[in-house]
């Protein structure tokens, strides 16, 4: 019996379709990786997405942090995929597997996060959460790669005191009042490093990302 | 091309290390969902190998349960406990009961004072309150709250309120409605769920954080009703118009309670005419492109001063307060 740990392993040597008469249906599933899975999801459903969550929760949650840097937003993005995964009834109709699937969700939710967070405390318009509608997706998947590394190189450059600071509270989730009992400082120094730290990303990301990700969801 | 796309560039990818050509190359590599699939199976692998850190999995299968048989997400459990200031019990009743009938022997009943208890905030304080029926009201500055001395809880479940209050109301076992009236030409009823409601002239808002609220208002001269859900956010116009929005984080309208203020996307301009309402002052900020500018983020503050403090460092701005103490500007 296969265990989920060495479902993900490479499978170098599947069949591939060749391009322009790739047939609509579902690809191939490589490695066979999801066979365990999708038998879980025929026998009992819910064993199914207890599994499901179990092989990948965590890498998604991992990925997500990366555009969001905080793990409170990040696992709500992934348990709202799970969620409608699970309330629609994706499974029984999903033509690429579970995992290309979730991914893609996860990273739509996370660009559209950005962009969100881009237009806050900006004149310029009011930010309403308009939903993602899978047609506004970016045009390059390289675009995803680019942002988060751009979110986390943002980071980098916050001063010292102010990374750390954002990090405990985005990253690890930690309530002001911790962190300025753990740091030695006032309430009101975290707050307002916080919000220095908040204000000085948006402005590094607008400054390469904003007509993009405006131009991406109107 | 294919061969050129391995595990070693995908995961220089992922680090953010590849270079434009080879950018250019996945991009077009992974047009074709078969290689999108291997994409995935890349990218989790290269996940599980650089986790940034280990989300709990099975915390988050109990709580997708929870909300697949509500329907609603998990509430967060970031109640702290309020400290009762107000305890009403039966006994309070009954004196009050036999005080009543003193009283209308008397022939007193006209008189509000005698009908309805009072509470009040002076600016820039709180009050918690319990009222008979369990249900607790938080006060926020500057407003008032009326609670019918008799019959709260039998017959009816009537309050009136003016300024800012978060009510926590307790579901009787038999269904009786809760009634919060404002001046400001709507009411709110329910049966038993959290909300707060900020009923001032200048603008008046209802927040629903859980459960279900009907709203009644006056709109020109009709009346009319909306049905509210968890995270919805009405805001009524001057001309008594509502409109519909909604909140991801509905706590954070109650998030003064401690003395906290949570700003989703303001203008300067809106927080100042709050603060205004709250503290007694009076905020002027003659550049327009200044009370333009919107603010988010979180902030402890016990004055308007102290907000403003933290404000002005973060966002470019300096502030100015009059010789008596009541006038503040606001200017670049």
């Amino acid at each position: 019996m296969e265990s989920p740990v060495d479902q993900q392993g490479g499978d170098a040597d599947r069949p591939h379709w060749p391009g322009p008469d790739r047939p609509k249906r579902r690809p191939e599933m490589p490695a066979e990786s999801e066979m365990l899975l999708r038998k879980a999801f025929e026998s009992d459903v819910r064993k199914g997405i207890e599994l499901l969550f179990r092989w990948y929760y965590r890498p998604l949650c991992s990925h997500v942090v990366r555009y969001v840097s905080s793990r409170e937003i990040a696992e709500d993005i992934v348990s709202d995929v799970f969620y409608k995964f699970h309330r629609d009834n994706v499974f029984e109709h999903v033509e690429t597997s579970f995992r290309a699937y979730l991914f893609t969700a996860v990273r739509y939710s996370a660009f559209d996060y950005a962009r969100v967070e881009m237009k806050r405390n900006t004149s310029l318009e009011y930010a309403e959460y308009v939903t993602l509608q899978p047609e506004n997706q970016p045009d390059h998947i390289t675009q995803y790669e680019d942002l988060y590394n751009d979110v986390q190189n943002a980071i980098n450059t916050l001063p010292q005191k102010q990374r750390r600071i954002y990090l405990m509270n985005r990253h690890e989730g930690k309530k002001y009042a911790e962190i300025a009992a753990e740091l030695g400082l006032s309430l009101r120094t975290v707050e307002s490093q916080m919000y220095g730290a908040m204000q000085e990303l948006r402005r590094i990301i607008r400054a390469k990302w904003f007509f993009l990700l405006l131009l991406l969801f109107h | 091309m294919k061969d050129q796309i391995n595990a070693e560039l995908i995961f220089r990818y992922f680090s953010g290390n590849a270079t434009a050509f080879e950018k250019e190359l996945i991009n077009e590599w992974s047009a074709d969902p078969q290689a999108r699939e291997r994409l995935f199976i890349w990218l989790q692998e290269w996940e599980n190998q650089n986790l940034q850190y280990a989300a709990d999995d099975e915390n988050a299968i109990a709580r997708h349960f929870i909300r697949m048989e509500d329907g609603t997400p998990p509430e967060e459990k970031e109640q702290q406990e309020t400290p009762r200031i107000r305890r009403w019990t039966w006994k309070a009743g009954l004196i009050a009961a036999a005080t009543a009938a003193a009283v209308l022997t008397a022939g007193w009943l006209g008189f509000d004072e005698i009908r309805y208890q009072t509470y009040a905030t002076g600016y820039g304080q709180i009050e918690r309150l319990e009222l008979p029926d369990g249900s607790r009201v938080v006060l926020n500055a500057n407003s008032t709250l009326r609670v019918p001395r008799f019959g709260f809880g039998n017959l009816s479940r009537e309050v009136y309120m003016t300024g800012e209050a978060d009510f926590a109301v307790i579901h009787t076992e038999n269904h009786q409605k809760f009634i919060v009236r404002t001046e400001e030409d709507f009411a709110v009823e329910v049966l038993g769920t959290e909300f707060n409601v900020y009923a001032r002239p200048r603008r008046s808002r209802v927040v629903l954080n859980k459960g279900k609220v009907k709203l009644l208002y006056l709109n020109g001269q009709r009346e009319e009703q909306l049905l509210m859900k968890p995270g919805d956010l009405v805001n009524f116009d001057a001309a008594g118009h509502a409109e519909v929005k909604r909140t991801e984080n509905p706590q954070h309208f109650s998030a003064w309670k401690a003395h906290r203020f949570v700003f989703e996307n303001e203008s300067l301009r809106d927080i100042c005419d709050q603060f205004e309402d709250n503290f007694g002052l009076e905020i002027h900020i003659p550049d327009s492109t200044l009370a333009a500018l919107t603010i988010s983020g979180s902030f402890t503050a016990i004055s308007a001063e102290e907000l403003f403090e933290i404000l002005a460092e973060g966002s470019g701005f300096s502030y100015q307060r009059s010789a008596d103490g009541k006038t503040i500007t606001l200017s670049y």
